[in-house]
């Protein structure tokens, strides 16, 4: 439960998501099979149940910041501009962090924009440090928050779709809480 | 428990509400909680103790093959899952409308808009004659204070999600609109799904479609 709470929401693990991928397909073959009762039934349960603490999220918790404020901001392409959805929402974080000072957070910029690698990691970084700026005009104070640039990185991206919808995804950025600075 | 009767006979001669509700809560009042500001709008906020457990926001265990970060619209269960990773997903529960029926398959979120003005298809102004042209956004609009608007190769499928004025048809098959949410909520999707967003609206196979 602790490692759930620390890190409720890694990115994507390729393994995981194989493994996932192979139990769907055992329950696909299973339904065709004779024991069509029991092989679903497993999959109908675990869909639906509440991670963590359902309706009842403890105010400042992880989940809490998860479903009541929101992570993710997201940008248009080429761009590191902050448009006013994404200015509403870092100022629900703002008030948020505020709310509860003992957290720190990192700020994960990704990009995958057209242009080189480098210039992608070079737009995520710009994308980070705008959402910082905006934070702490929002009144959350510099030492409570870092940066850093994902760019295209492969594992940390939405792949597996090619068309628009992905690529919209993968233009964001990302405010991970931490309990104490650099952790 | 007292019965509004004035909203209950517009209610019934307009056909919108739903069954449940005139059953077993016609004090539609209860279902509203105080005031929220909005980008200069106020709207009524839902009183949440109203709405069942199962169709309150929360994170839940999902078992999906959609790229996180996908919405997916469950009509039957009344539920909206944008996924994460992991096998997770934000849930919100969802009220669905006889055109939320008509449409099912891949989209994506092809425009999206807050205090959306609604112009009521020609189908639907058949069927309800009484209804404006053209209606500008606001809190009384029955698109409520967000809309997304589902497109497919560029088109626009006229198949919504939207807000509402009426939190008690969360949960249930209404008679008009397409996919509603609580206003708290689809404010809250707004700010998690960009444009280009992957839409999977599964069909709608319940074996009750008592409201078309």
């Amino acid at each position: 439960m602790t490692a759930l709470l620390r890190d409720p929401f890694p990115a994507i693990r390729p393994l995981a998501r194989l493994a996932g991928a192979l139990a769907l397909v055992a329950a696909l073959a299973a339904c065709m099979g004779t024991e069509v009762a029991e092989a679903p039934s497993a999959a109908v349960e675990a869909t639906g149940a509440p991670v963590g603490a359902g309706i009842a999220v403890p105010p400042g918790s992880y989940e809490d910041f998860i479903v009541n404020v929101g992570r993710r901001i997201y940008f248009a392409e080429g761009s590191a501009e902050l448009d006013d959805v994404a200015k509403t929402t870092l100022r629900n974080q703002a008030e948020w962090l505020q709310r509860y000072a003992d957290y720190h957070v990192k700020i994960q910029g990704f990009a995958d924009d057209p242009g080189s690698a480098e210039q992608n990691r070079a737009l995520g970084l710009r994308r980070a440090e705008a959402a910082r700026t905006y934070l702490a005009a929002m009144g959350v104070p510099t030492s409570r928050m870092r940066t850093k640039t994902y760019g295209s990185a492969k594992e940390r991206l939405t792949n597996d779709c090619d068309d628009r919808s992905c690529r919209a995804q993968n233009r964001r950025v990302h405010t991970v809480l931490e309990r104490e600075a650099g952790v | 428990m007292t019965i509004d009767r004035r909203s209950l006979l517009a209610g019934l001669a307009a056909g919108l509400l739903p069954v449940r509700a005139i059953a077993q809560e016609a004090d539609t009042e209860a279902y509203f909680n105080g005031t929220a500001d909005d980008n200069g709008y106020v709207y009524r906020r839902t009183n949440m103790s109203l709405i069942e457990p199962r169709y309150r926001r929360q994170l839940v265990k999902y078992i999906h093959t959609e790229p996180p970060g996908s919405v997916v619209v469950d009509t039957r269960n009344h539920a909206l899952y944008l996924t994460f990773e992991n096998n997770t997903a934000l849930r919100y529960g969802v009220g669905v409308g006889r055109e939320g029926f008509q449409w099912f398959g891949r989209a994506e979120i092809g425009r999206k808009a807050a205090w959306p003005g609604w112009t009521p298809p020609p189908e639907m102004l058949k069927r309800r004659p009484d209804l404006p042209r053209f209606m500008a956004g606001g809190p009384d609009n029955p698109l409520g204070p967000r809309a997304h608007y589902l497109y497919r190769d560029g088109r626009d499928l006229v198949y919504r999600i939207h807000g509402t004025t009426e939190p008690w048809s969360i949960g249930t098959d209404v008679s008009s609109g397409c996919i509603r949410m609580l206003n708290e909520d689809v404010i809250d999707l707004y700010q998690r799904v960009p444009v280009g967003t992957r839409v999977l609206v599964l069909p709608h196979l319940s074996p009750d479609r008592r409201a078309v």
